[in-house]
């Protein structure tokens, strides 16, 4: 791989509390080129806690170490809040879950939109108007215009994570985190809202991390998945061979889920192995 | 004792009036056998929680009929009917007490019903759900996702319910959590001899657990398909299909 866009080496992630501290990521590592890389596991293994530290946008009890973060030329571990702010938005952009959480709800979705390529660029207001409409009509909403004026709660689900995607992409970024972007929204709505992240990710050129819980999902989607376990990358491995993965813990998932074409009576339920939080991981630098 | 726990007959539900009402379910009609385990599949806002409410009577306000054992169910509920059916709800951290312990969690169903041998079913339906009996002075804080699901599920069982209504129960946890409960659910049908209204917008959860799926869309059912017809892709309608096919596992080892 030549020059990765994101580089990660053994980040470490420790939240100091009164009475104990946790080590919520261990010494993760990975390159990320120009690819759709995907991010696995359950609740708490620390998969959106390494898409946060990227952003550095950990919370305040957060203690991060890392021998390297870089994102290209940029050392992030050593980049200053104020750099952080222009990189933010405009190289690294974040896709949350919900987009009703996320936008602002007093303010119309088109200004949004249009701000947040006002931030980045010094164009004028009306410039970032017929931008931010163009935007709108990528991410394959009718009639943009009426939708440019309306309030975020006048929006479905997966309407309003298309205007996430596109308030997210019209600055350009080069690389996107999407942390369970489909989680809120119906299985129907998923496939649109995912084209249409898959089409301005092609078209852009912009690296993708994409944070899930949903390995049919990443399986398909994806290029490339990481999967995580008490905040260690267990398997690195591409996603058209996530079927095949060795892992006992990836197997351990995939054996969990309920499968249309191969019923059974009874759901494999997972044996929890102490090793997989110690072992050393095979295939990992 | 008819074979048919559960019938609804033209089911309709509308919310406001006049020019701004909704008909959220449009003459649902459906039946469910006793020890059968229904499901309804749809994409949110298709009318199948609605559904679901109106049979635990938590929203009165409906024009059809439902008939449990072959009764119709009264506009106010009476206890029996609540102790018949009981609801396990999608997000078990919304659903449980934040300040009251498991013990009184599970006490006060006993008292409402004037059961009484309140400690020994505790214990009892504790132990059937899989834990241990030093859950008993937890709060809910101190379990985990899959643990509260349940807790949930044991404050249904404790009145002896003949069916349970469950609402996504397993859509907010994680996979590996979601195999525990679902075997948990389909353990305890077989062995209490339940019946089953699944509401779930998970198509291989529902074909796990049920027998029948109806695939609803915009407040009406628009086919009802048995489990293996859903599996082996025997479907009528294109919209079923299309459910399908979104929901097609990616995954092929």
């Amino acid at each position: 791989m030549t020059d990765p866009v994101l580089s990660v080496r053994n980040l470490n992630i420790h939240f100091h509390g009164a009475t104990r501290t946790t080590h919520a990521v261990r010494g993760v590592s990975f390159d990320l080129g120009h690819e759709k890389l995907g991010i696995v596991g359950e609740s708490g293994s620390g998969k959106s806690q390494t898409g946060r530290a990227i952003m550095k946008l950990s919370a305040p009890s957060a203690r991060v170490t890392a021998d390297a973060l870089r994102f290209g030329a940029t050392d992030l571990m050593a980049a200053s809040e104020k750099q952080m702010r222009t990189i933010r938005g405009r190289d690294i952009a974040m896709i949350l879950q919900d987009p009703k959480f996320s936008l602002n709800p007093l303010m119309k979705v088109g200004k949004q939109i249009a701000e947040a390529y006002r931030i980045h660029h010094r164009v004028s207001a009306a410039e970032a108007r017929q931008k931010a409409l163009a935007m709108l009509e990528s991410v394959h909403i009718r009639n943009p215009e009426r939708v440019y004026e309306i309030l975020p709660h006048e929006v479905s689900g997966g309407m309003g994570q298309r205007i996430m995607i596109a308030m997210m992409l019209i600055p350009e970024p080069k690389l996107i985190i999407a942390d369970e972007p489909t989680s809120a929204l119906d299985v129907t709505v998923r496939r649109q809202v995912l084209a249409v992240l898959d089409e301005l990710v092609e078209r852009t050129g912009a690296s993708l991390i994409f944070i899930s819980h949903d390995l049919n999902l990443v399986a398909d989607f994806c290029d490339r998945v990481l999967v995580m376990y008490a905040g260690r990358v267990l398997e690195d491995l591409p996603a058209r061979d996530l079927g095949r993965a060795q892992h006992p813990y990836t197997r351990a998932l995939l054996d969990s889920l309920p499968r249309l074409d191969d019923p059974r009576a009874e759901l494999a339920v997972m044996q929890r192995q102490d090793s997989w939080r110690t072992a050393p991981i095979g295939g990992q630098a | 004792m008819s074979d048919i726990i559960l019938e609804a007959r033209d089911l309709t539900i509308e919310f406001g009036e006049g020019a701004t009402a909704v008909t959220a379910v449009d003459g649902a009609a459906f039946k469910i056998r006793r020890g059968e385990s229904f499901g309804l599949i749809g994409e949110s806002g298709c009318g199948k929680s609605t559904i679901l409410r109106a049979v635990a009577g938590l929203n009165p306000e409906y024009d059809g009929d439902l008939l449990f054992d072959g009764v119709e169910l009264p506009d106010t509920r009476r206890r029996e009917h609540y102790r018949a059916m009981q609801m396990v709800f999608q997000d078990p951290y919304g659903s449980l007490h934040p300040r009251k312990m498991v013990q009184s969690v599970l006490a006060e169903p006993v008292r409402r019903m004037g059961l009484g041998d309140e400690q020994r079913r505790i214990d009892e339906v504790l132990r059937n759900v899989g834990l241990g009996p030093e859950f008993r002075f937890r709060y809910p804080h101190e379990c985990s996702g899959g643990q509260r699901q349940r807790i949930a599920i044991a404050r249904a069982l404790i009145v002896e319910p003949k069916m349970l209504l469950l609402d996504e129960p397993t859509s907010a946890l994680d996979v590996s959590v979601q195999a525990e409960i679902l075997n948990l659910l389909a353990r305890l049908r077989r062995e209490l001899g339940l019946s089953y209204l699944m509401v779930s917008h998970d198509i291989a959860v529902v074909a796990h657990m049920c027998d029948r799926v109806a695939i609803m869309r915009h407040g009406r059912i628009l086919e009802e398909v048995g489990a293996q017809d859903v599996r082996a892709g025997r479907v009528s309608e294109d919209y079923t299909r299309d459910f399908l096919a979104a929901s097609a596992p990616a995954i092929t080892a």
